[in-house]
C-alpha cells in the first residue's frame, strides 16, 4: 500500500516576514488523498506551493503543521514530534536539475539508492537491478560515461532510471520535464506515463504546464496560494473548471462578467453579460442561482467566427440549437498557423475568437483583417461555462 | 552584538525539538566558542587588574592609562599614517597591473599573475627579510653592489627607515590588491564597452567612462581591505622599523605584553579593542560596498573580451613591469636564497652549506621545522572542516540567519593575530577546564584557527556554492543518511578546493609570527619566531636558510598533493575502465538464462 495522506498540511517560512503570513510557496491548510497506484498531478502557478508540498512529502521539508502518512504509516506531524526523515521514506525522485552526481558514472548514480536501501546485494544483483532500469529509460550502454558527456534528455531519463531503481512505494517528480526542449518533452512525457503503468507505483507530479497534466494524471489538484483550489479528473479541470482562477489557468481566455438570469435545469443556465442586449446559453459545473453574480467562460478556440448576419432569429439564444449566436466586428488578426485568433468586438466588448483559414484566406496578407460588414460569432452552450463568483458562492468546489 | 545574534540563533533551534536541529547544537557551540567569546572576554580582560588567569579586580583603571602611556597616541598616528600611505600607492599599482595584464596586449601580463600570487603567498616575513638582506645600510648586497660599481661613495640604500618600511609594505600590498582586483576586471564585460566603442568614444575613453566607473565599488572595497591591513601591520614593522623605533598599534600591542615587566595585559586589551573597533567599522563599510557589488561582475563571455591595444607603448609598459617583478618579487626571494649560503651578509665568498648543515645539527631548529608543519597542517585542516560544516550550516538557514553567521565568521577578519591571541588567551582561561590548555601547542594552534577561519570560510563558501542543494537531496531520497549525504556528495565534490585550501590556510599559519611570539609557549618555537629570534640576534643568514627550507617545503608538499591528485584521476580512470568490462562479461553471462538474477528481484521487491 503506498498512499499518501494529507490533513491540514501547512508550511510557512517565516523568514523575513511575520510569522503569520505565509509567503511565497507557502502551504496553508492543505487537504489530500492520493491512493495508491494513481498518477497523481499537482498543477498551479509558480509560488503556489506545489513544490513545497512534494518536498514535505519526500521529508525534505518539515511542515509547520498538519499530518503526512504514507501507506497508512504516519510520517510527519510536528504536533507530536514525529517526522521521519527522507532516507527512510522509501521514495524515489525526479528533480527538476535532475540532481546527478557530477562524479559518479551513470551506472554509479544508479546503483547508489541500492546500495542504501537494499544493503548486501551482490556485485552481480547490483548490476543486473541497475541494467534493467536503465533499460527500462532505453539507457543501456551508457553506464560508464559521467552525467556531463550525456544530453539533457539523457541526464532525464538517468534520473528516472535512479528513482526507480530501489523500488520505492512513492515516485515523487518535481517539475523533471521543464528543463528540456518541447519535442523532448512529448516523448519523455510518453516514456514516464509507460514507465508508471509498468512499475504500477504511486507517483506524484508537479508541473505549472497543464499539457503535461492531461496527458500524465489520473486526477489533478490545481493548488492556488498554498490551498487546493479544484481536484479532479484531467476531464473536470479542463472542461469544468470550478472557479475563475482555474478557468484562467487552463486556458478560458474569455471571460464574461454578469448575473445568472435563470436556471433551465440539468446544469443549464440562461446567464447576462454585463451591458448586454442578450442572455447567454450556458451550463455550470456548480449549482448556481438566478440573480447570483457570476462569470461566463469560454475558450477563443470555441468561438467561431464567420462572415454575414446572425442566422434565424437577431436577437437571443437559439435555446433549440444550444448555440449562442453574437454580432461581432472584426479587428486585429493574429495568424497562429493552423487558424486566426481575431480581436473581435461584440456589444461594446472585446473578445477572442476564432477564425478558420478556410473562411479567410488573407491572400498574402495574412495580418490584414477582413472587412466584412456583417460577422458573427457562434459559441455552443456547452462551450460556455458559467461560474458563479467566488466572493459570493460558498467554498471551491471540491470533490 | 554579535554574540546575541548567536545566542538567539541556538536558542531559537533549539526551541521547537528535532533530532535535526539539535545536532547542529555543537557547531553553535564551536561557533560561538571560537569566534564571539574571545571578543567578550577580549573586553572584559581590558577591566582586569591582572593577566589571563590571575586574580585580579575589575578596574576601569587601563582605559584611562592606555592614552596616556607614553608613545601610544604616536603609535596610533603611526598606523592611520602608514595605512593610508600604503593604500593609496599599493591600490594604484594594483589597478594598473590588473589592467595591463587582463585587458591589454602587453607582452610580458601572463607573467604578472604567478609572480604576484608567489609574492601573497610568501610570508611577509620572509618578505621583510629579504629587503632587510637587501638594503640594509652595511651589509645590503644592494648597497655591497652599488659600491662596487660607483665607489665607496656611492649613494647608501637604506631600507630600515620610513621610506623603505613604505616602499616594502607598498609592494607587498600591491599583490593582495591586485589578486582582489584582477577577478572584477577579467568579468568586465567587453560588451559595454563594445557599444561605447561604437558610439565613438576611444579606447582609453572608454576605459574611463565606462570600465572604470562599473569597477568602482571593487576599487573602494581594495582600498577598505588595504586600510584594513595596513593598519594590522605587524611584521614588517617589526623587522624594517625597529632602528628607527617605528611603533604602529600592533607592535604597541605587543609591547605592552611582552615588554614590560609584570605584561600589561589591562592595557593591551584596551589597545586591541580600540583596534578592533575601527577595523569592525571599516569591514562593515566594506561589505555594505561589497554588498552591493553585484552589478560588477556581469558575465561576459571570457574570450571574446578584446584587449586594448597598447601600439607602441607596449615595450616600455613591458619593460616597465618587468622591472617592478625585479624589483618585487625575484631580488627579495633572491637575496634571501643568496644570503643563506654566504658566511655573513655583505661577505661576497666562502659560500657553502654550512648554514644548512648547522640547522640540520641544531635540535632547536629541527624542532622548529617539525612543530611549524603539525601546527600548519592541523590548524589548517581544522579550519578548513569548520569552515566547510559553516558553509554547509548557512546554506540550511534561512537568509537572515545564514546573514548573521557569515557575518560572526567574519568576526576575525577585523583582529590582528595579535589582538587574535590576546582574545584566545582571555577566553581559554575564562573556560573551567581549558586553563590547562595555556602555553600549550594546542592553544597556539586554536589562535591560528582563529586566524585563518575568514580566508577557510571563503574558499569554503566559493567550492559549495556550485553544489547544488538538490544533489545533497537526491543522495537523501536514495537512501543515504544526513551525514552520509554530506560524505558522499559535498564532501567528495569540494575534495580539490578543500585540498587547495587546506594548503594555502597552512602556508598562512606558517609564515605568522605574532601568534607564537605572543602566546609564548614554552618550548615551542615555530620557524617564524626562531627566524625571528636568529634575525633580531643579527645571524642573518641562519635565518635565511631556514626560511629557503620552509619554502622548499612546502613546495614539496604541494608537489606531494599533485602527484596525489593525479594518482587518484588515474585510479578513476581504471575502475570506469574495469567497470565496462565487467558489464561486457555479466552481459554474456545474463544472454543465458540464470536462475540466480531471478531470485535477486525477488529479495529486491519483497
Amino acid at each position: 500500500m503506498s498512499d499518501v495522506s494529507l490533513q491540514g498540511l501547512r508550511k510557512h517560512f517565516t523568514d523575513g516576514k511575520a510569522a503569520d503570513t505565509p509567503g511565497r510557496g507557502a502551504i496553508d491548510g492543505l487537504d489530500l488523498e492520493i491512493h495508491d497506484g494513481e498518477f497523481f498531478v499537482l498543477l498551479g502557478p509558480s509560488g503556489c506551493g506545489k513544490t513545497t508540498t512534494l518536498r514535505c512529502i519526500a521529508g525534505l521539508e518539515d511542515p509547520t503543521a498538519g499530518r503526512i502518512s504514507m501507506g497508512g504509516k504516519l510520517v510527519a506531524d510536528p504536533a507530536r514530534g514525529i517526522f521521519v526523515p527522507p532516507d527512510k521514506r522509501a521514495i524515489g525522485m525526479v528533480f527538476q536539475s535532475y540532481a546527478l552526481w557530477p562524479h559518479m558514472t551513470v551506472f554509479d548514480n544508479v546503483a547508489y539508492p541500492l546500495k542504501h536501501r537494499h544493503k548486501g546485494l551482490s556485485r552481480h544483483e547490483l548490476a543486473r537491478e541497475v541494467d534493467e532500469a536503465l533499460a527500462l529509460v532505453g539507457l543501456r550502454g551508457l553506464e560508464s560515461r559521467g552525467p556531463a558527456e550525456l544530453s539533457g534528455g539523457q541526464q532525464q531519463r538517468v534520473a528516472l532510471a535512479r528513482a526507480v531503481v530501489a523500488r520505492p512505494r512513492l515516485l515523487l517528480f518535481d517539475e523533471p520535464l521543464s528543463n528540456l526542449d518541447a519535442q523532448l518533452r512529448q516523448r519523455l512525457r510518453q516514456d514516464l506515463r509507460r514507465v508508471h503503468e509498468k512499475t504500477g507505483r504511486t507517483s506524484i507530479y508537479v508541473t505549472h504546464d497543464q499539457a503535461e497534466a492531461l496527458t500524465l494524471a489520473d486526477r489533478v489538484a490545481v493548488m492556488r496560494a498554498g490551498r487546493l483550489e479544484q481536484l479532479g479528473a484531467p476531464t473536470e479541470i479542463f472542461l469544468s473548471p470550478a472557479t475563475r482562477f482555474v478557468a484562467e489557468f487552463v486556458g478560458f481566455d474569455n471571460l464574461l462578467p454578469g448575473v445568472v438570469a435563470a436556471a433551465l435545469g440539468e446544469g443549464r443556465f440562461l446567464f447576462q453579460p454585463d451591458g448586454w442586449p442578450q442572455t447567454l446559453l450556458g451550463r455550470a459545473p456548480a449549482a448556481l442561482r438566478a440573480g447570483q453574480r457570476g462569470y461566463l467562460a469560454a475558450r477563443s478556440a470555441n468561438l467561431r467566427l464567420t462572415r454575414g448576419n446572425i442566422p434565424g432569429t437577431t436577437n437571443g439564444p437559439e435555446t433549440e440549437s444550444g448555440t449562442n449566436f453574437l454580432p461581432a466586428t472584426i479587428g486585429a488578426l493574429t495568424y497562429l498557423g493552423e487558424r486566426f485568433q481575431a480581436d473581435a468586438t461584440v456589444h461594446g466588448q472585446r473578445l477572442l475568437a476564432n477564425l478558420p483559414l478556410a473562411a479567410w484566406d488573407g491572400r498574402g496578407e495574412l495580418h490584414h483583417a477582413p472587412r466584412w460588414e456583417h460577422a458573427h460569432i457562434a459559441l455552443a452552450a456547452s462551450d460556455a461555462v458559467i461560474l458563479g463568483d467566488e466572493a459570493e458562492s460558498a467554498a471551491p468546489a471540491c470533490a | 552584538m554579535s554574540n546575541a545574534l548567536v545566542a538567539n540563533m541556538s536558542l531559537h533551534r533549539g526551541a521547537g525539538f528535532s533530532p535535526r536541529r539539535f545536532a547542529r547544537l555543537p557547531l553553535y557551540a564551536a561557533l560561538f566558542f571560537v569566534l564571539v567569546w574571545p571578543v567578550i572576554m577580549l573586553i572584559a580582560g581590558s577591566f582586569r587588574s591582572a593577566a589571563p588567569g590571575f586574580d585580579g579586580e575589575w578596574t576601569l583603571a587601563a582605559w584611562g592609562s592606555t592614552f596616556d602611556s607614553p608613545g601610544t597616541g604616536q603609535a596610533m598616528s603611526n598606523s592611520l599614517f602608514l595605512s593610508l600611505v600604503t593604500t593609496l600607492l599599493s591600490t594604484l599599482i594594483a589597478a594598473g597591473l590588473a589592467f595591463l595584464s587582463e585587458r591589454t596586449d602587453m607582452p610580458l601580463r601572463r607573467a604578472i599573475t604567478p609572480c604576484l600570487m608567489l609574492m601573497f603567498a610568501t610570508p611577509a616575513l620572509f618578505y621583510a627579510l629579504g629587503y632587510a638582506l637587501l638594503g640594509n645600510a652595511y651589509t645590503g648586497s644592494a648597497n655591497s653592489l652599488l659600491r662596487t660599481l660607483f665607489g665607496v661613495a656611492a649613494a647608501r640604500l637604506d631600507v630600515e627607515t620610513w621610506t623603505g618600511l613604505i616602499t616594502v609594505m607598498v609592494l607587498k600590498k600591491a599583490s593582495i590588491i591586485y589578486l582582489f582586483l584582477i577577478g572584477p576586471f577579467r568579468a568586465l564585460d567587453s560588451s559595454h564597452n563594445d557599444a561605447s566603442l561604437v558610439s565613438g568614444v576611444g579606447q582609453f575613453g572608454s576605459f574611463f567612462r565606462i570600465d572604470l566607473p562599473t569597477l568602482t565599488p571593487a576599487l573602494t572595497g581594495a582600498i577598505l581591505l588595504g586600510i584594513v591591513a595596513g593598519l594590522q601591520a605587524f611584521d614588517m614593522v617589526l623587522i624594517l622599523g625597529w632602528p628607527q623605533d617605528i611603533d604602529v598599534i600592533a607592535t604597541r600591542i605587543m609591547s605592552f605584553i611582552n615588554g614590560s615587566a609584570p605584561p600589561d595585559y589591562a592595557r593591551a586589551s584596551v589597545l586591541s579593542i580600540v583596534l578592533l573597533a575601527v577595523v569592525a567599522i571599516l569591514c562593515i563599510v566594506q561589505s555594505r560596498l561589497l554588498g552591493k557589488r553585484s552589478f560588477v561582475t556581469v558575465a561576459g563571455k571570457r574570450n571574446s573580451q578584446r584587449r586594448v591595444r597598447l601600439g607602441r607603448a607596449r615595450w616600455p609598459l613591458a619593460a616597465a613591469v618587468a622591472f617592478y617583478l625585479l624589483l618585487a618579487v625575484i631580488l627579495p626571494i633572491g637575496s634571501v636564497v643568496f644570503s643563506s649560503f654566504q658566511p655573513f651578509p655583505g661577505i661576497y665568498e666562502g659560500f657553502s652549506l654550512r648554514h644548512y648543515r648547522s640547522i640540520f645539527a641544531l635540535p632547536r631548529m629541527t624542532d622548529a621545522i617539525r612543530v611549524t608543519f603539525s601546527i600548519a597542517l592541523i590548524a589548517g585542516f581544522a579550519a578548513m572542516l569548520f569552515a566547510v560544516a559553516v558553509a554547509q550550516l548557512g546554506r540550511a538557514l534561512p537568509p537572515r540567519r545564514a546573514a548573521a553567521l557569515r557575518f560572526v565568521s567574519l568576526i576575525p577578519l577585523a583582529m590582528p593575530g595579535v589582538v587574535t591571541a590576546l582574545a584566545i588567551s582571555w577566553a581559554v582561561v575564562s573556560m573551567p577546564g581549558l586553563k590547562q590548555l595555556y602555553g600549550t601547542f594546542w592553544l597556539v594552534t586554536l589562535a591560528l584557527v582563529v586566524v585563518v577561519v575568514p580566508f577557510a570560510i571563503q574558499v569554503a563558501n566559493a567550492a559549495t556554492a556550485q553544489i547544488s542543494p538538490e544533489l545533497q537531496e537526491a543522495a537523501r531520497i536514495a537512501g543515504a543518511s544526513a551525514p552520509q549525504a554530506t560524505m558522499d556528495v559535498v564532501l567528495r565534490l569540494i575534495a580539490p578546493s578543500f585540498l587547495s585550501g587546506w594548503f594555502m590556510a597552512a602556508i598562512i599559519v606558517s609564515g605568522n609570527l605574532e601568534v607564537p611570539l605572543l602566546l609564548k609557549a614554552p618550548g615551542l618555537n615555530p620557524i617564524a619566531t626562531v627566524v625571528y629570534s636568529l634575525y633580531s640576534s643579527g645571524d642573518f643568514s641562519a635565518a635565511s636558510a631556514l626560511l629557503v627550507i620552509l619554502l622548499l617545503v612546502k613546495a614539496a608538499i604541494w608537489g606531494t598533493a599533485l602527484a596525489g591528485y593525479r594518482l587518484w584521476r588515474a585510479w578513476r580512470q581504471y575502475r570506469r575502465q574495469r567497470l565496462l568490462s565487467e558489464i561486457a562479461i555479466w552481459r554474456e553471462e545474463a544472454s543465458a538464462p540464470v536462475s540466480r538474477a531471478v531470485t535477486a528481484t525477488a529479495t529486491i521487491a519483497g
